[in-house]
């Protein structure tokens, strides 16, 4: 249901504003003036509006006070102001920003290359001794046979860490360690290694990668926090 | 015989080779509808300057990257952006209050023709003070729409031009400021008869 005033006048201030500057259709223009014709508050209206951009209209044009041509030397000077801000801008939130970012992008970038592999000799071994081992166990398994103590460690479903790939190397070269949960009939793979229980130096290095990760991050929020902090000062009190 | 001054388009092209010259005489040529844009947008004479001097560096340190087709929209488009950038540097470091009462040397730009008689002089004098400071509560999108198509005359698509914004956002950013300045205007007493203003 349409509001009591809108259906008394259907002519908002952007139509009557629209009709001054003759930007009306002109089916529109002539249904606003059969309006206008009855409508003593939408007449006053857009007489308000006449009064208003007559006034901005009549305003004078106010001499420029001196020349504005440019200066070789301005145009140099300003040169070297660009290079000025280039600095600033490094130095400010907006380069700690970036430079939290690239430092964080890094650090993950390591801590991948390392869980897949990082291209070490080793880890292609282990991945090549996994997968052949897992090759080997497949017939076993699709023939429903009982699994045996010595084959249940060895289908690893996925890629392991890095930090069990020690672990896991040592039992695909065949000497599996007897876990209570090998000599159990329903087999499944144990779980991951705690830090700091199996792969010691790998994990230690893993953890303190982390740490950086988290630090670089961390730095990054605070930084774009920052940031936006400054802009939205600088545009809050901007506006009007 | 007397000579026809240049193209924009010429001038434009050689200041696009670097040539300081022909850019001068673009800035010669529109200084006064940047300048003039800039202080109503600002309403400081000083605030002004500064805008229209960073228009022009701005405008030749990007000239090589105007295709067309017109300058003086692109032009006050980048006046229109210093203007902006000069308001907020002004707000957050505000050596002078940019809704201070003018000083007389300000107000002294707005006067109209003197060829008007005393009286409807010092009426024109107030109308135009009273716009000025009404222009200055605008937003800064509503105030460069109503300045560009009411006080510099523009059509609405030079002002879309001039914006970098379609029809529809020129139409509703005019009617919007215009309809702030009205309700403004309705406070001050400024478009009421002379019997029914509101005594302060």
């Amino acid at each position: 249901m349409r509001n009591p005033f809108v259906r008394r006048h259907p002519f908002g201030e952007e139509e009557l504003s629209a009709y001054l500057d003759g930007r009306l259709s002109p089916a529109e223009s002539t249904r606003l003036e059969n309006h206008l014709a009855s409508c003593e508050p939408c007449r006053r209206h857009l007489e308000e509006l006449r009064a208003v951009t007559e006034g901005l209209r009549a305003l004078p044009s106010v001499p420029a006070p001196r020349s504005f041509a440019l200066r070789p030397e301005q145009v140099e000077a300003r040169r070297s102001q660009t290079l000025a801000g280039l600095g600033a801008w490094a130095f400010g939130p907006t380069g700690a920003a970036a430079a939290a970012l690239l430092v964080f992008l890094v650090l993950v970038g390591v801590d991948l290359g390392t869980l897949g592999g990082g291209g070490a000799p080793e880890s292609a071994e282990n991945r090549q001794a996994v997968q052949e081992s897992y090759n080997a166990e497949m017939p076993a398994l699709s023939a429903a046979a009982p699994p045996t103590a010595a084959a249940a460690p060895a289908p690893t479903p996925a890629p392991a860490p890095a930090g069990r790939a020690a672990a896991d190397e040592q039992k695909e070269v065949g000497t599996p360690e007897p876990t209570a949960e090998a000599a159990t009939p329903t087999e499944v793979p144990p779980p991951a290694a705690p830090p700091g229980t199996a792969g010691e130096g790998g994990d230690t290095g893993r953890w303190v990668l982390r740490g950086f990760q988290g630090a670089a991050g961390a730095a990054f929020l605070a930084a774009m926090v920052a940031l936006v902090w400054q802009r939205r000062r600088g545009r809050g009190v901007g506006r009007t | 015989m007397q000579a026809t001054a240049p193209e924009d388009s010429r001038l434009v092209a050689l200041s696009q080779e670097g040539d300081l010259a022909a850019f001068n005489a673009l800035v010669e040529r529109y200084q006064g509808q940047v300048y003039n844009l800039c202080w109503r947008m600002l309403g400081r004479r000083e605030a002004a300057e500064d805008a229209t001097q960073e228009a022009f560096l701005a405008a030749y340190r990007n000239i090589r990257r105007f295709r067309g087709p017109g300058f003086r929209a692109w032009l006050l488009r980048i006046a229109a952006n210093a203007a902006t950038d000069e308001l907020r540097r002004r707000r957050r470091r505000p050596q002078v209050s940019l809704e201070a009462p003018f000083s007389s040397a300000e107000t002294a730009l707005d006067l109209p023709d003197p060829s008007a008689g005393p009286e409807e002089w010092a009426l024109r004098s107030e109308r135009a003070r009273c716009i000025q400071a009404a222009l200055l509560i605008l937003p800064p999108d509503q105030r460069v729409a109503v300045i560009l198509a009411d006080v510099q005359g523009m059509s609405y698509e030079e002002v879309g031009q001039a914006m970098g914004s379609s029809l529809g956002t020129v139409k509703s950013r005019i009617s919007r400021g215009r309809g702030r300045l009205r309700r403004y205007l309705l406070e001050q007493g400024e478009l009421s008869p002379p019997g029914q203003r509101p005594t302060q």
